[in-house]
């Protein structure tokens, strides 16, 4: 690792709850003035597992490490594809892909011919994946990021963690949130969400509302400033929006969401 | 003081007495995880069972570093040695053979070739040498004793290891084909599958291999070089004739 430090950067991870947007409104546009550091780069992307997280982090370890940085890690749904590779689209991980041709979603992505054509995988993957037996990922992720020393801020999309694995020692500047972001999300939908696949048709930036992502921004500062998990699920706004509503963002509201989508 | 063992056919259980794992006298009880063919994934699922469920401090652990590109699908209905699908591809490639040591899985291979063939489409050694970061990173938040030792390919951390995890240069492999004296002819014989040599070995390199184990352990030093084992003692044939003689020694 080269230790030289050059100015303070703010490193970010994760899936589509990080993925980078163009509107000036989403946290990850806010959160680089709010930290006070002079630059940000974005590795999120919609879709992408564990594994493309875990490979990003090791590049950038390699590669454009500094002591400086500080870091915002997503870990996201443990059964996500694991495959890494540079012809391997991130954003096909997360099965959405698959999810939306079975309901005879039109996608007009690369991704219908990819699962077209590999749909023997697709449902091999399914058949030998089982969430509990993927939480080994979890403890992957995080030991990855025990591993450095820089300011680290660790959010779960989806999934709670055991306590046990909140109670190892882990280093003190490495916040552990116990705030889910699909909580953040879900709670904003007056009722229940039937399943996570309700959210593949989410096209709220990072899956919040406008509102929400200042809420978020506010949790990020003070949670770096403090060293210690300043999210609240409280804070954040709830009922909010209808279920309806937000699934009619593709058809109605897309024109309108796809100025700000990068 | 007990010993945890964890990765691919370099370590597997077998109960002969020469067996390397089953030399390591000084210690109470040998807990062994290790599984020929299986994947990292499976390794560190089985190491974060261990760490969840019967961790103690005093623990010594051996993690051998297997093939990052094996199938990385943990599940209860899943062999964990189907992950060394490339064994069975390459060896048909390569030499045509599709015998005993290829079949060894019976129809799934058969049954579940498109998953494999997009894993390979989709699969890259320089890639996945994110899976050696994934284990030492987690290895390394233990202050347990631990030695690793990559099985295929050298391994040059990029974190700083503490001083209790010991990573060996030279990968297992090589002490496994310096054995053979016409390795320089035909690679073909490498696949595990048609080598049945326990853990890959002859039973005089099983004894150095442990009183290396035993000095790395003692000074949290590697201690593994080429030239301290026997090397050309076997040929090819005999290599793959030694599953006839397995039955005689385990």
């Amino acid at each position: 690792m080269d230790e030289k430090i050059v100015f303070m950067r703010l490193i970010i991870f994760g899936d589509s709850f990080a993925h980078p947007h163009k509107a000036d409104y989403v946290w990850t546009n806010q959160i680089t003035e709010r930290l006070k550091v002079k630059e940000q780069i974005n590795h999120a992307n919609n879709g992408a597992s564990i594994e493309y997280c875990l490979y990003k982090l090791d590049d950038y370890i390699k590669n454009d490490y500094n002591a400086s940085d500080k870091i915002i890690f997503f870990i996201t749904n443990p059964t996500r594809v694991p495959l890494v590779d540079n012809d391997y689209v991130p954003d096909w991980a997360s099965l959405s892909s698959a999810y939306d041709l079975i309901k005879g979603e039109s996608r007009q992505d690369n991704a219908v011919d990819h699962v077209n054509e590999h749909s023997a995988y697709y449902k091999t993957h399914v058949t030998f994946t089982n969430p509990q037996q993927s939480e080994y990922k979890f403890y992957t992720a995080l030991s990855a990021l025990n591993t450095i020393h820089n300011d680290t801020l660790a959010l779960f999309s989806f999934n709670k963690l055991h306590k046990s694995i909140l109670n190892l020692h882990w280093r003190n500047n490495l916040i552990i949130s116990s705030t889910i972001g699909y909580d953040i999300a879900g709670n904003e939908i007056e009722g229940d969400l039937e399943s996570i696949n309700d959210l593949y048709n989410d096209f709220r930036a990072h899956h919040m509302s406008e509102i929400n992502h200042n809420i978020f921004v506010d949790c990020v500062v003070d949670s770096f400033e403090q060293k210690k998990d300043c999210f609240d699920i409280s804070k954040f706004k709830q009922n909010i929006l209808n279920k309806e509503k937000l699934q009619l963002q593709q058809s109605d509201w897309s024109n309108w969401f796809n100025r700000f989508i990068g | 003081m007990r010993l945890i063992i964890f990765g691919d056919s370099y370590a597997e259980p077998f109960s002969a007495d020469w067996v390397w794992t089953n030399q390591l006298t000084q210690f109470d009880t040998v807990i062994n995880n290790a599984l020929g063919g299986s994947s990292i994934e499976y390794s560190i699922s089985k190491f974060y069972e261990y760490f969840e469920n019967d961790y103690q401090k005093t623990d010594k652990i051996i993690f051998t570093l297997t093939d990052s590109c094996r199938a990385s699908i943990v599940h209860e209905d899943y062999d964990p040695n189907y992950s060394a699908y490339v064994n069975v591809l390459d060896v048909k490639q390569t030499t045509g053979r599709d015998d005993k040591g290829t079949n060894i899985n019976g129809d799934h291979y058969k049954d579940y070739l498109e998953y494999y063939k997009t894993v390979l489409r989709y699969t890259n050694p320089i890639t996945n040498y994110y899976k050696y970061f994934m284990v030492l990173s987690m290895l390394n938040n233990l202050d347990n004793d631990v030695i690793v030792l990559p099985c295929f390919e050298k391994f040059i951390s990029k974190i700083k290891l503490k001083e209790n995890i010991i990573l060996i240069q030279l990968p297992l492999i090589e002490i496994c084909k310096a054995e053979v004296t016409d390795r320089h002819h035909d690679v073909s014989w490498i696949f595990p599958n048609l080598d049945f040599r326990p853990n890959h070995m002859l039973p005089d390199n099983h004894n150095i291999f442990a009183n290396t184990i035993t000095k790395c352990f003692e000074d949290k030093q590697d201690h593994f070089n080429l030239q301290d084992f026997k090397q050309n003692i076997i040929s090819k044939h005999n290599a793959h004739k030694f599953m006839w003689m397995k039955k005689l020694f385990l």
